[in-house]
C-alpha cells in the first residue's frame, strides 16, 4: 500500500508544479501533500473471519482528490491529483465509477496514516484487503483509506505523471519515449509499470536515456538534427566523491562527416531528479562540467570533450548546438544499487528526518546499499530483543536514491552537514528515543551488526552515524 | 660492575628461553599493524560564500596525527565549511594486547561449556570493549551476563560460521590488567576457530561535522581489530573419519606450539603419537601434560574431543 501512497504524493507534486506554471506562484513549503504510515499489521483472513472497515464515520477533515489531465492526439493522457482538504460531498462528486471487488478477502493489512496538507494534519486508520481475483491466481488489492477516499482511483490510474509545463514537454524526446513505452507495452499486453520497479513507480518512469535517445521523432520535433549526433562512452556514471568512474568522453560528429564546424555543447540537469527538489534548493543545480563547451570538427567531422560529473546524483542532458540544429544524450549520475529502506511492519524501525524538508522529501532520504539496509533491520531487531519494552528505534537520513552528495542544511547542492551519506552506507539513528541507560549496549549491537566505526554526534546533532 | 649485570643479563634471558621451551606461553592475539597516515590526495572542499552566494572550494587539508602510539590515540582534522578546524579523536582499536585462555567441558550428558578467560594485558593502551569467537554449530548458545551485550557477531567480515559478539561492562572498564571470562554452551565438541578483540570506544565523539571523504576512507574497521586463535564448537569435523581426524590433529601440532598452547617436546611427541594411531593414550597423557604447563586446556580438550568421537571398543 505505501505505493499507492507514493503515486499519490508525485502526482499531487505534479499538481503543484503544474499550478506553479500557471501562475508563477511559488508553492509554500507545506502546500505539498504529505503521507507518513506506521504500524503496519498484515494477516491472512480465513473464510470465516469478519473483517471491519475502518471507521469512515469518524470525525475529521478528509482530503479530496481533484484528477486532471493533460493529453495530446491519440497518446495516453498524462495525469495529476490536486489534493485539497475538503468535505466528503466534494470527493464523493469527482470519485468517478467506484469499483467493486468481488473475490473474497485473502490477507488483510491494516495501519496508520498521517496526511499533511497545508499545515494540517490528521491521524487515522486505514486498511488494504487483497481480494481473490476471478482467476483465482492473481490478487486485487482494495484500498480502504477513511480520510482519501479516492485513493483506489489512485490505484488503479495507468496515467503517466503530468510535466508543466505540457506545450512544451509534448515536444521533447522525453515524452515521445515515454508514449511508445507505454503504447508498446499495452499491445504487448504487459503492466505498465513493470514488477519490481520502485515504490510510487509511474507509467513511463522506466524509459532509459537510450530508448529516449532512440526514440523517432514527429515531425516540427525541436530536437530533430539528422546532421548532428552526440554521445558519451558511458551513459551512466558516479556522482564526482562519490567513487568511479566518474568522468566520460563525450563524442560530438557531423554527419555526414563535415570538418571545420563549430559545435556547442551544453549541459541541463533534470529538474527534481537524485531526489533533490529544486525549489527548495538554493543556487543553480550542478550538471557536471566539459573540458570544453564547443569545438571545431575535424578532419574525421568530429571531436572530443571530457565530461566530469557532479557532485549530486541527478539525470543531465549534454545538448550539442549546430546552428539550428541539435543533438542530445542523456546520462544518468548516481550510485547505482540503492534501495529504498521500508518499514517492515509493526515494531521494527521508524523511518524519520522528511517532515518539513521539501528539499528532500519523503521517499528520498532512506537509500542505501542492501547490505546497510539490511544491517539496519538487523539491529532494529537486536535491539527489540535486548530492550523488549523500548521504543523503536528511528531512522534518520541515509542516502538520496542516486546517491551522491546530500546537500541535507544548507540545500546549496555544495555543502552541509552530510558530508558521508554519498554511498548508501550511512545513516544517522536518532538518540532522542534511546535511554542513557540502553545506550552503551546499543553501541555494541552497532558494533556487531556491521557499523564498526560509529560516530557519537549525539551532543552536536542528537544521533549517532552509522558506517557500513 | 658492568660486565658482572651484562653476565646477569644474559643469564636471566638463558633461564627464560629454557623455561619457554619446557612450559607453555599462550601468545596474545596479534595486531594487524595497519598504518593511518595523512591523505595525500584529496578533493577540494565547497561552500557557499555568503556574501556573493556563490559556491567557492577550499583546502580542507585533511591530516592523520598520531598523538600517543601506545594508547592507539590519533587525531583526525580538516578544515570545515565553517573555516574552522574540526578534529575527531579516534581511538584505534588494536592498541590492546590480549591473551585468551579457553577450555571446553562437559556440563550435562552432551553439552559442552566453553568458557573463554581474556587477560588484558598490561602492554595494552586501551581498555578492551569487544571479543568475538567464531563457531560452527547450529546449537549453539552464549551464556548471557548482565549489564553486557552479547549477540550474534553480524557483519560481512564475519560470515565464516558463527561469531558470538561480547561486549565489556560499561560500568566496570576493562583495563589493562584485569581479566573477563565469557562462555558458550554447545553439544558440538571442539576445533581450532578464530577469535577477535578490539578496545577503546564504541563510538566516536563527532565534530559536528562529517569529516572528509579521505579520512573516513582510512577508518580500518574490523580489519584493525587483533586476532588469534581458539577452541569453539566445530560441527565441521563431525564428518570426517578417523583417519581425517588424525590428519586434521597432525596439520594442527605446529599451529598449538606456534600459538604457545605446546611445547616444542611435546608437539613431536604428540606427532609420534597420532602417527602412530593411539589417541586414546595421547588424551590420557594430556592430563599429566597439562599439569606440567606443557600443553594448555585447549589441546586437552580438542584431544578429549577427538578421543569421543571415535568408535566405541
Amino acid at each position: 500500500m505505501r505505493d499507492v501512497y507514493a503515486r499519490l504524493m508525485r502526482y499531487d507534486r505534479a499538481a503543484r508544479q503544474v499550478a506553479r506554471v500557471e501562475t508563477g506562484v511559488v508553492p509554500e513549503p507545506d502546500a505539498y501533500l504529505v503521507v507518513s504510515l506506521r504500524n503496519l499489521r498484515t494477516q491472512d483472513v480465513g473464510a470465516s473471519m469478519q473483517v471491519a472497515s475502518p471507521d469512515a464515520t469518524a470525525g475529521g477533515p478528509r482530503v479530496t482528490l481533484q484528477r486532471r489531465a493533460f493529453c495530446y492526439g491519440d497518446d495516453p493522457c498524462h495525469a495529476y491529483y490536486d489534493a485539497a482538504w475538503g468535505d466528503i460531498a466534494g470527493t464523493a462528486a469527482t470519485a468517478g465509477e467506484a469499483r467493486t471487488f468481488g473475490g473474497p478477502v485473502m490477507r488483510l493489512t491494516t495501519y496508520d496514516v498521517t496526511v499533511t496538507l497545508g499545515g494540517q494534519s490528521r491521524t487515522y486508520s486505514a486498511q488494504v484487503r487483497y481480494h481473490e481475483a476471478g482467476d483465482a491466481v492473481s490478487v486485487e488489492s482494495e484500498v480502504l483509506d477513511p480520510a482519501i477516499p479516492d485513493l483506489q482511483q489512485v490505484a488503479d490510474d495507468e496515467a503517466p505523471l503530468a510535466v508543466a509545463a505540457w506545450t512544451s514537454y509534448v515536444k521533447t524526446r522525453r515524452y515521445a519515449a515515454v508514449v511508445k513505452r507505454i503504447t508498446d507495452l499495452r499491445r504487448a499486453g504487459k503492466r505498465t509499470v513493470p514488477d519490481g520497479a520502485p515504490i510510487g513507480s509511474l507509467p513511463g518512469d522506466d524509459v532509459t536515456a537510450h530508448q529516449e535517445a532512440m526514440v523517432m521523432m514527429t515531425a516540427g520535433e525541436p530536437c530533430s538534427a539528422a546532421n548532428l549526433q552526440v554521445w558519451a562512452d558511458r551513459q551512466t556514471l558516479r556522482p564526482e566523491g562519490a567513487g568511479t568512474p566518474d568522468v566520460t568522453t563525450i563524442h560530438v560528429m557531423t554527419s555526414p562527416p563535415t570538418p571545420g564546424v563549430v559545435v556547442t555543447l551544453t549541459l541541463e540537469a533534470e529538474a527534481n531528479s537524485g531526489g533533490h527538489m529544486d525549489l527548495y534548493h538554493v543556487g543553480a543545480r550542478p550538471a557536471g562540467s566539459l573540458s570544453a563547451t564547443s569545438g571545431t570538427t575535424g578532419p574525421d567531422g568530429g571531436f572530443d570533450v571530457g565530461y566530469v560529473a557532479p557532485v549530486v546524483g541527478e539525470r543531465v542532458t549534454v545538448r550539442a548546438w549546430l546552428n539550428d540544429k541539435q543533438a542530445t544524450f542523456r546520462m544518468d549520475i548516481g550510485v547505482p544499487g540503492l534501495e529504498e529502506l521500508l518499514e517492515l511492519g509493526p515494531g521494527s524501525f521508524q523511518l524519520i528526518g522528511f517532515a518539513n524538508t521539501p528539499a528532500h522529501p519523503q521517499g528520498t532520504n532512506h537509500w542505501g546499499t542492501p547490505y546497510a539496509n539490511g544491517k539496519l533491520r538487523d539491529i532494529a531487531q537486536a535491539y527489540l530483543d535486548a530492550f523488549p519494552e523500548a521504543e523503536v528505534l528511528q531512522y534518520n537520513d541515509q542516502s538520496l536514491p542516486w546517491g551522491g552528495r546530500f546537500d541535507y542544511e544548507l540545500r546549496n547542492w555544495a555543502s552541509g552537514a552530510h558530508a558521508e551519506h554519498r554511498l548508501g552506507t550511512n545513516c544517522d539513528v536518532d538518540s532522542a528515543s534511546v535511554p542513557l541507560r540502553r545506550r552503551s549496549q546499543l553501541m555494541d549491537i552497532f558494533r556487531a551488526n556491521g557499523s564498526t566505526d560509529t560516530l557519537n554526534e549525539v551532543a552536536c546533532c542528537q544521533h549517532w552515524h552509522l558506517r557500513f | 660492575m658492568r660486565p658482572i649485570v651484562w653476565t646477569l643479563c644474559s643469564l636471566s634471558v638463558i633461564v627464560a628461553t629454557a623455561a619457554t621451551q619446557s612450559t607453555v606461553r599462550r601468545v596474545p592475539l596479534q595486531r594487524a599493524a595497519l598504518a593511518m597516515v595523512s591523505p595525500s590526495t584529496y578533493r577540494m572542499g565547497e561552500r557557499l560564500n555568503p556574501k556573493t552566494g556563490q559556491v567557492q572550494t577550499y583546502d580542507p587539508k585533511p591530516r592523520v596525527v598520531t598523538v600517543d602510539a601506545p594508547r592507539g590515540l590519533v587525531l583526525l582534522t580538516w578544515i570545515g565549511v565553517d573555516g574552522k578546524t574540526k578534529t575527531i579523536t579516534y581511538q584505534r582499536p588494536d592498541a590492546i594486547d590480549v591473551v585468551v585462555r579457553a577450555d571446553a567441558l562437559h556440563v550435562d550428558s552432551g553439552t559442552l561449556h566453553y568458557t573463554y578467560d581474556l587477560e588484558i594485558l598490561r602492554s595494552s593502551g586501551e581498555y578492551l570493549s569487544s571479543f568475538v569467537v567464531q563457531a560452527f554449530a547450529k546449537d549453539l548458545e552464549p551464556v548471557r551476563q548482565t549489564a553486557l551485550y552479547v549477540g550474534r557477531m553480524n557483519a560481512r567480515e564475519f560470515s565464516d560460521g558463527q561469531w558470538t559478539y561480547f561486549g565489556a561492562p560499561e560500568s566496570s572498564p576493562l583495563n589493562p590488567g584485569r581479566r573477563i571470562r565469557y562462555q558458550l554452551r554447545s553439544s558440538v565438541g571442539p576445533g581450532l576457530v578464530s577469535c577477535r578483540v578490539a578496545g577503546g570506544p564504541l563510538a566516536h565523539e563527532g565534530a559536528g561535522e562529517e569529516m572528509p571523504a579521505e579520512l573516513s576512507a582510512l577508518l580500518p574497521g574490523y580489519k584493525a581489530w587483533p586476532q588469534g586463535y581458539t577452541i569453539g564448537p566445530d560441527d565441521r569435523l563431525a564428518s570426517l573419519s578417523p583417519a581425517q581426524r588424525a590428519l586434521k590433529l597432525l596439520e594442527w601440532l605446529p599451529e598449538f606450539e606456534r600459538l604457545g598452547w605446546m611445547t616444542a617436546e611435546r608437539r613431536r611427541h604428540y606427532n609420534a603419537g597420532v602417527r602412530g594411531g593411539d589417541l586414546r593414550a595421547l588424551a590420557t597423557e594430556a592430563e599429566a601434560d597439562l599439569r606440567a604447563e606443557r600443553i594448555t586446556t585447549e589441546v586437552r580438550a580438542i584431544l578429549q574431543g577427538f578421543v569421543a568421537a571415535l568408535p566405541k571398543r
